[in-house]
């Protein structure tokens, strides 16, 4: 590839760099395992620039890789949340969002923290919007009542 | 760590019945606040623009690589076993197997498509009435592969 394309992909990645480790964060609960993620979504989008280009913009390829990566690791390893996420101040909310199931956190994740519109989000995921309604829906009542919520913050 | 929202209070509090509505819209939008709060707190490394380029660079060397491998594969396949592309369909036997045309060289001969032994193959046949030692002196047909 010609160094335009470096240029552009080098200026995407300082551009972007930090909102994609936050979203790994959201959806592994983990920094390093987020920066992981986020390195190889982004290796991947260079080694198909161009597609990527052509396909809509790198964004929408890197978040889907990124969640397609999490959603696999999720069902690898079948494992839920880790019981606590440090002793910090968003530990509980970390806590209930990782017991969540993969596609749910990930729905929270770029309706409620990227502000995403349901379609947006639809798209993202490759499903409906009334699988993203749903989806919200549910993982907004399992938040409500989490064991790990209660009490720390009322939603 | 937040306020009760306004609608729950007051539902708790015995009020009259409200709509979800509204509860549903300050729960997201708390939602979205404390998410800020937690993920906006992360303080991510330096952007590892070069490894990415490295890697981006090793996996289409990889698929390169993989692309060249299945063409050469095609092109031996179309190569070896032309029989499998190329499939005669005006002949009913198979390519594989070479034939001859044998032409009536004598009358006893039956004509048409064989296919041929690793051995001269001497037909054999005896019309009517021709004797056997004019065969032996080669009045009938030899098939050659």
């Amino acid at each position: 590839m010609d160094s335009r394309t470096e240029a552009a992909f080098t200026e995407f990645v300082h551009g972007r760099w930090s909102t994609l480790v936050r979203l790994g964060y959201g959806l592994t609960g983990d920094q390093r395992l987020a920066e992981k993620l986020a390195r190889a979504a982004l290796a991947k989008a260079y080694a198909s620039w161009p597609r990527v280009i052509r396909a809509g913009g790198p964004d929408v390829y890197v978040r889907r890789t990124m969640l397609n990566a999490s959603h696999g690791r999720f069902r690898r390893r079948r494992a839920h949340a880790p019981e606590t996420c440090g002793q910090d101040d968003g530990s509980a909310l970390m806590t209930a969002l990782l017991r969540l199931p993969a596609g749910q956190r990930s729905v929270v994740l770029l309706r409620y923290w990227m502000n995403m519109t349901e379609a947006e989000v639809a798209e993202a995921l490759g499903c409906s919007v009334g699988s993203v309604k749903s989806q919200a829906s549910r993982a907004l009542a399992k938040l409500r009542v989490s064991e790990a919520l209660a009490g720390e913050i009322l939603l | 760590m937040s306020v009760v929202p306004e609608a729950r209070r007051e539902h708790r509090a015995g009020g009259a019945q409200m709509s979800t509505v509204p509860e549903a819209r300050v729960d997201e939008r708390d939602l979205s606040e404390q998410l800020s709060g937690v993920l906006d707190a992360i303080t991510p490394s330096a952007a590892p623009v070069g490894a990415a380029l490295r890697n981006g660079k090793l996996i289409r060397a990889r698929r390169n690589v993989g692309v060249t491998a299945g063409l050469a594969v095609a092109a031996g396949l179309v190569v070896a076993v032309p029989g499998l592309l190329h499939r005669p369909a005006h002949l009913g036997v198979s390519p594989l197997k070479p034939t001859v045309m044998v032409t009536q060289a004598c009358p006893s001969v039956r004509h048409g498509v064989r296919e041929p032994t690793r051995q001269p193959e001497r037909v054999v046949g005896r019309p009517a009435g021709l004797p056997a030692a004019e065969l032996a002196a080669g009045r009938c047909a030899w098939l050659m592969p």
